[in-house]
Parts: C-alpha cells; sequence; structure tokens
C-alpha cells in the first residue's frame, strides 16, 4: 500500500512538473493565418491580463512576426478602455520585414488588469500568416497571468 | 512492471533529478526563445535591405551556404525564412537558388510551395512566367494568391497571367489580380 502511496506521489509530480514548464515555454505565443486573404481581412483576439501570484497587471506587451514574405505585411493593434488621457488606450506594431526571422518591434498598453482587444490586420491583399507574442506583466516587468480566445478568424 | 523496485531515498533522487533536467531544459528553451525574438535593429536592416545589384555582383558564399542550410531544414519556419530570402534580389550562388527552388515547387506543405512560386516570380528566370501560370492552377488558393502577388503588371506576359487570374474561383485572388491591373490602368 505504502509502495502504491508512493508511486502514486511520484507519478503525480513527474505530470505536475512536466505540465508547469511545458506550459513555461510554449505559452503566450498565438499563431494564426488570413483564411480568406482578402485586403480587409481581420482576426481578433480578447487577451486577459489577471494576477497569477506574480502581481497585479499593469500593461500587455506585443509583438508579431509576419511569417509569409510578399506585399502585404502583418500589423497588431491592442486595445483596452476608453481612459486614453495618461496611457494610450490603442497601440499598433507593424511588421515592416517579412522576409526575416525577427519580431515587430516591441509595442506595449498600459491599461492593468482585464480584458485587451487584438485585431490581427495585414496591409493588403495576400495569403499572410502570423505569430503574436503577448505578455502581461506588472509593473516591474515581472510576467503575470496571460491567456487569450480567439472571437473572429477571417 | 512499470516501475523497478526502489527504496525511499533512490525515489527521492530520481524525483529532484527529473525536476534539475526539466528545469534545466525549460531555461535553455527561454533563452533559445529569447535569443529568437529580437527586434528588428540597425544591423538587421542593413543586412536585409533590398539592392537590387547585388544579384549581379560575385555570390556570397557564406550567404549561399547559410540559406542553403537554412531550405534544408526540417522546421518549416526556417524553410521559409529561406525562400524569403531567395525573393530579394540577394547575391546568392543562381544555381543553389534554383536547385532550392525546385525542390520546394514540388513541397505538399502549400506555405512553403507558395512562397517558393513568390520567390521565383520576383527573382524571374528559370521559365518563371511558367512557374507561375501553372501555380495559377495550383488547388490551394494561397499558393495562387502568392502567383499573383510576385506579378508586376505591366509587360504583356505579366498582364495575361493577371487576365487569367481574374477568372479564378477565390475572391482574394480575383481581388489582387483587379487591383494589380487597375493600377497599371491608373
Amino acid at each position: 500500500m505504502k509502495i502504491f502511496k508512493n508511486k502514486f506521489v511520484l507519478i503525480s509530480s513527474l505530470f505536475c512538473v512536466t505540465f508547469v514548464f511545458s506550459g513555461n515555454t510554449a505559452a503566450h505565443n498565438q499563431a494564426g493565418s488570413f483564411t480568406t486573404g482578402l485586403a480587409n481581412a481581420v482576426d481578433f483576439y480578447q487577451v486577459t491580463c489577471s494576477d497569477d501570484g506574480s502581481g497585479p497587471p499593469s500593461y500587455l506587451e506585443f509583438q508579431v512576426k509576419d511569417t509569409t514574405a510578399n506585399t502585404a505585411k502583418v500589423e497588431v493593434l491592442v486595445q483596452k478602455g476608453t481612459s486614453c488621457g495618461t496611457n494610450a488606450c490603442a497601440v499598433t506594431s507593424l511588421d515592416a520585414i517579412d522576409t526575416d526571422a525577427l519580431y515587430s518591434p516591441i509595442a506595449k498598453v498600459i491599461q492593468g488588469a482585464g480584458v485587451y482587444n487584438l485585431f490581427v490586420s495585414h496591409t493588403g491583399t495576400g495569403a499572410d500568416a502570423y505569430d503574436v507574442l503577448l505578455h502581461c506583466k506588472t509593473a516591474g516587468n515581472v510576467h503575470t497571468g496571460t491567456s487569450v480566445v480567439s472571437r473572429q478568424q477571417k | 512492471m512499470l516501475f523497478p523496485k526502489c527504496n525511499k531515498a533512490q525515489w527521492i533522487i530520481f524525483i529532484f533529478w527529473f525536476i534539475a533536467t526539466q528545469i534545466s531544459t525549460a531555461s535553455a528553451s527561454e533563452q533559445d526563445l529569447s535569443r529568437e525574438i529580437k527586434t528588428h535593429d540597425a544591423s538587421a536592416a542593413r543586412v536585409l535591405c533590398n539592392d537590387s545589384s547585388a544579384y549581379q555582383r560575385e555570390p556570397d558564399l557564406e550567404l549561399t551556404a547559410s540559406i542553403k542550410s537554412m531550405a534544408e531544414s526540417n522546421d518549416q519556419s526556417e524553410r521559409l525564412v529561406a525562400l524569403a530570402q531567395l525573393s530579394e534580389q540577394r547575391a546568392i550562388d543562381p544555381e543553389v537558388a534554383d536547385q532550392i527552388l525546385h525542390i520546394a515547387l514540388l513541397d505538399d506543405d502549400p506555405i512553403i510551395r507558395g512562397q517558393a512560386v513568390y520567390a521565383v516570380g520576383r527573382r524571374g528566370g528559370m521559365d518563371a512566367s511558367i512557374v507561375i501560370d501553372q501555380a495559377l492552377t495550383d488547388q490551394i488558393a494561397s499558393v495562387r494568391l502568392m502567383a499573383v502577388d510576385s506579378l508586376a503588371a505591366g509587360d504583356e506576359e505579366s498582364n495575361a497571367l493577371l487576365r487569367k487570374a481574374l477568372e479564378d474561383e477565390d475572391g482574394a485572388v480575383r481581388e489582387l489580380a483587379s487591383a494589380k491591373l487597375g493600377f497599371v490602368a491608373r
């Protein structure tokens, strides 16, 4: 019985460790593509920033990589709230060079905890695919709770 | 028997060893990721700037080897970067470029195929108009879209291919072809 109990603890520990670390390395990338290819295509996601124990969120940091080299370039727009005085409510980041493996410049929207609207669009008709990096962070730049839900795929 | 019989101390050592290897793997992955995720800086812009005279210059052997290596990778994203580099007029050995493109045009993955078609269209040579004409009959719309995207309207051959694309069943292909032909008419 004791052996069984030890095995149970061992297996549980291994699963927990594997789950936690695979989550840390793979999370907060949102890959996608414009299924229609039309110029007016917009993909819409909602990102929730929450306190996962690392501290209360201050801002959402993001970048995008256009993974298809063609005429159209991929851009991300993030928006939250309507109090746009001190900190901007809406910020964009464009991957102007799509022939490399680099992401667009880092951008951030500083609007605290809650739901951020994230729109991915492209500058013209084309078969574009992308990868968005997302990180909710505290005022001290510590990574905190981040989750993404897809709302529209075009 | 799933696990060998071990005493308590052996189990504890094994668990610690497993956790340590997981932490070390995760840490290495994070470092790889942070190395990869760099924003465009001045050096990147310098290396990737489009230099139309590069195609006529002596091939850059180091660059050619690097692109060849990426094109042979099992990682789709690396192969895509290699093909993307070929769509620019860079100082790459034309023979190596043609070899890479010939293989990529037959790839099962439509994303690779589309990127190869775009590179052929942009580079010219190797019967580009024939390759694009064939790509316009590809079953996957994104490949046909890349074919149209690679065309610059103006000469009779390109205009004929764009007019053919106006009959495509996919709305985006028609939209892009129409925009390109409309641009010429203005």
